[in-house]
């Protein structure tokens, strides 16, 4: 994957950037020395490295402001950062780029309990929000695997999901404000702490657009009551075609379970093997159905879901009957990608989503596809939302292995587009499937998206070469070709 | 002055680019049912997207649903009535607010964020919106989003046209996800004298892990209508839908969470479901020749409703457990109240949106509170990046 080629202009500015840097900000802010910088160098997906040219800390949203202003003066790029957890490099470096770590953004503001709602820095993690409020009977939804690292504001920036998004939403759905630090320097509130905020849904805008538009200050998120009940079941199958049948019955069956996951055979084996959870190893697929609500309620689902999985050849099935047994449960799947690191040197995490129906070809098709390429491939499945997490396995020590495996993912990812999905589901284009962009969309749809973008970064500083293939400059995608016509469609009714 | 009703998106493209060529605008609608909404647009002709209905495509078990955007409400509802489900964010029939004779178009729930009082639980519409296909200012066809529920491949610019009423693209197609119907329906009145007390009320039920898919409070002082008997006035209006068993195990948990047997009156079936519509359509403010909404943090409800008991307001109720205050106003002192309301909740943040008015009283005051500048900036940027000729409904969301 290119990078936008380095700009000796840029690269030449450095002395007087720093200079600049350190008028605005304190000495423990900016760093510059080549060792410091390469904490920076990769984020969560590692096969690509590259160390800013600087770095800043800053920790109030005028510091970001000025910050921003000062490189949009000088023509430097910038790339924020949370907590370098993105598994498609929307945090990876410009080798002539500011890297703008949020790091210091790390106060929870307010927990406004009467409101239903946390403020929180940008840098605050997604599991502190949750531990700031179980006392008091609330959690935060969306549970990212990466929860315990990964921050509000790239949760954000990544319209971050999780296991329990079919009946909870993802990000989007539970963001009420944001600040906002644009390239003009201006701090913009859009929300608070009330839904349904006037105007264009700038948040709904933000959410997802991966460190591209401005730079996440503050998140204010709503909190949910906890459920009175909670229930994991764990579902054995003779086959991906009976455990996909499962989930389809029982959301025919008008059942939003809290959650549905997915196992193939090399991924139950695997996660066995690391966790132990007591997984059935001769069923060749898995499915975790989990099921929230009030107690006499959760009864009669776990009872409605039991006759489903029966009546769909269910082979193994399991109940949990208390928090630890649901944790078990849950134990293997939520170490399903680290699990991968015992039966293979390297693997590497794919993400897409796909109609649900799809499930049984694409499996096929990438059953076939890893026979092709020789690289085998696990597969974990948010099997409500149609989030497919393939996990092709790889060593990057045996030359070409891992643009090998990069191969065999970008065609799985096709694949997802062909059958009516979508490139990515929770974890952002960023630089990893940059350039599948024209697979999904035309030149018309990304040329729409490039102007919004032109609408908050005019001169593109802000993480360019992420999302798009091809950096247009704005001028010449603000320029308007007008046809000279007649009136069109004279046969078309007129009143 | 022409009046197009295209049959497809490259008729609407063709329009479009007609438009643009004579830099005339374009008033564009669905089925002109909540055309009252909105600053007076001043266009020469008129697009109507009444002739773009079907749906596209519908699997009950994807929870997703592709139609057009002129396919009246009504075909959707039934189509999705027939498998057990609903657009769970339960959107409001513009009858008694805007007195249309028409329920309207799939593409307007979307384009005008149009919300019921399931929202307390299930979202607005905008959180069920997926995906779209539009034409933009420069007549080219784009999409965004897809046909998924989770998806993060480029800007999220579906949810941009939520709330947007038709001012950025010409929608011609949306996709959004579709929820089951619970299997049962009970509505609890827990009596409140004042705002004070429902308040509390709503509050204890929104916070508790009951799920409640409505909370509403109606004063004693609202519009006469039959939907809304004198037994549901000054009245918490509390909504489960869930299993029987569900049911059941929330009308017993009530009783610990309130005082047991606080509530007076339930509602099933077809009553609990007349009294939902009519909170839904604003039927307690409506009538009232100003009716607006307040979108407020909850707990600042009872507050605000001290602070307007300006002459002017002549009804007002609560839904969405505080967070949505509706009020029913004369027209004047319309645009005094309107002041003071956006400065009462500008320090907590809130919206304040004229639903219905004469136009005196909103050009005088503002549909939308005006923005900060930079966010105005934005706005405009915003619309240019769309619609550079503002050909699309100019002026509806903030004049010029």
């Amino acid at each position: 994957m290119l990078m936008p080629a380095p700009d000796p202009d840029a690269l030449a500015r450095r002395e007087p950037l720093l200079c600049e840097l350190r008028r605005l900000l304190r000495p423990d802010q900016v760093i510059e020395d080549r060792a410091s910088l390469r904490a920076y160098e990769t984020d969560g997906l590692t096969a690509y490295r590259q160390p800013p040219m600087l770095a800043v800390l800053p920790d109030t949203a005028s510091q970001v402001g000025r910050i921003l202003q000062l490189c949009r003066r000088m023509g430097i790029k910038v790339v924020p950062r949370g907590a370098g957890t993105s598994l498609s490099g929307g945090a990876l470096p410009l080798a002539d780029g500011l890297l703008l770590g949020l790091g210091k953004f790390n106060r929870i503001l307010e927990v406004d309990l009467p409101n239903r709602c946390v403020v929180a820095q940008s840098g605050v993690t997604n599991l502190a929000i949750t531990e700031a409020v179980a006392r008091d009977g609330f959690y935060y939804a969306p549970d990212p695997s990466s929860q315990i690292a990964c921050t509000i504001g790239g949760n954000v920036s990544e319209n971050a999901g999780g296991v329990h998004c079919l009946k909870y939403g993802l990000t989007t759905n539970n963001v009420l404000g944001i600040e906002l630090v644009t390239m003009d320097g201006e701090v913009l509130r859009l929300g608070g702490k009330h839904p349904d905020p006037e105007g264009y849904d700038l948040l709904g805008l933000i959410n997802g657009s991966e460190g591209l538009l401005g730079v996440i200050t503050e998140v204010t998120v709503r909190i949910l009551p906890a459920p009175s009940d909670v229930r994991a079941m764990l579902l054995g199958f003779p086959g991906n075609e009976a455990a996909g049948e499962c989930v389809g019955r029982i959301i025919a069956a008008g059942i939003i379970p809290a959650g549905v996951e997915m196992m193939d055979e090399l991924a139950i084996r695997a996660a066995e093997q690391f966790s132990r959870a007591g997984y059935p190893l001769e069923c060749p697929a898995l499915l975790i159905v989990e099921l929230d609500g009030l107690t006499a309620e959760v009864d009669a689902l776990v009872a409605a879901v039991t006759a489903i999985a029966r009546d769909c050849g269910a082979t193994a099935m399991r109940v949990s009957t208390t928090a630890g047994e649901r944790e078990r449960i849950w134990a293997g799947r939520k170490a399903a990608f680290p699990a991968m690191g015992m039966i293979s040197p390297d693997y590497y995490c794919m993400d897409g989503t796909i109609p649900r129906r799809e499930l049984p070809r694409v499996l096929a098709r990438m059953a076939a596809l890893s026979a092709q390429y020789g690289l085998r491939v696990a597969n974990v499945f948010h099997a409500g939302d149609g989030n497919l997490h393939p996990l092709i396995l790889f060593d990057a020590n045996r030359p070409g292995e891992l643009e090998r495996a990069e191969h065999f993912g970008a065609d799985i990812l096709r694949l997802c587009v062909e059958v009516g999905g979508v490139l990515s589901g929770e974890h952002g284009i960023g630089v990893e499937k940059r350039d599948l962009m024209p697979e999904f969309f035309s030149t018309d749809d990304l040329a729409q998206q490039q102007r919004v973008k032109c609408a908050f970064d005019p001169d593109g500083r802000l993480n360019p070469g992420k999302v798009f293939p091809t950096l247009h400059r704005c001028a010449e995608l603000g320029r308007l070709h007008v046809h000279h016509g007649a009136l069109p469609f004279p046969e078309l009714p007129r009143f | 002055m022409s009046t197009f009703q295209p049959g497809n998106e490259n008729e609407v493209q063709e329009i479009v680019r007609w438009a643009a060529s004579r830099n005339e605008a374009l008033a564009v609608s669905g089925s002109d049912s909540r055309t009252a909404f909105g600053h007076a647009v001043n266009a020469p002709h008129s697009l109507s997207l009444s002739g773009l209905t079907g749906i596209c495509d519908y699997d009950p078990r994807e929870l997703v649903l592709t139609a057009l955007a002129g396919t009246p409400l009504t075909k959707i509802e039934s189509a999705l009535a027939q498998q057990g489900q609903q657009l769970a964010f339960e959107p409001p029939c513009p009858r008694a607010l805007f007195g249309s004779a028409t329920p309207g178009t799939f593409g307007g729930v979307f384009l005008g964020n149009q919300s019921g009082p399931r929202r307390v639980q299930a979202g607005a519409a905008r959180d069920h919106i997926l995906g779209v296909r539009a034409v933009n200012g420069r007549g080219e066809l784009w999409k965004s989003g897809g046909r998924v529920i989770k998806n993060v491949t480029g800007y999220d610019l579906s949810k941009l046209m939520a709330g947007s009423w038709g001012t950025l693209s010409v929608v011609t197609e949306i996709t959004c996800k579709v929820l089951p119907v619970a299997p049962e329906s009970l509505t609890l009145g827990v009596p409140a004298m004042d705002a004070a007390a429902a308040l509390a009320v709503l509050s204890r039920l929104a916070g508790s892990a009951l799920a409640p898919t409505g909370l509403a409070y109606v004063p004693h002082r609202v519009n006469d209508a039959p939907e809304l008997p004198t037994a549901a006035r000054a009245q918490c209006l509390i909504r489960f839908e869930a299993s029987a068993a569900g049911i059941g195990g929330r009308v017993q948990a009530l009783g610990a969470l309130l005082e047991p047997g606080v509530h007076t009156c339930r509602w099933t079936g077809a009553d609990s479901a007349a009294l939902w519509r009519a909170i839904r359509d604003a039927v307690p403010v409506a009538g009232h020749p100003v009716i607006i909404r307040l979108s407020i943090p909850p707990a600042l409800a009872a507050a605000v409703v001290g602070e307007v008991s300006a002459p002017c307001v002549r009804a007002w109720f609560m839904d969405a457990a505080g967070a949505w205050l509706w009020i029913g106003a004369t027209a004047e002192g319309a645009v005094d109240l309107l002041r003071a309301l956006r400065a009462r909740v500008r320090p907590d943040g809130g919206s304040v949106v004229i639903m219905r008015a004469p136009e005196e009283i909103k050009t005088a005051a503002g549909v939308l509170t005006p923005p900060p500048p930079p966010l105005a900036a934005l706005n405009r940027r915003l619309k240019e990046s769309f619609d550079p000729l503002s050909l699309f409904n100019p002026g509806r969301l903030y004049p010029h």
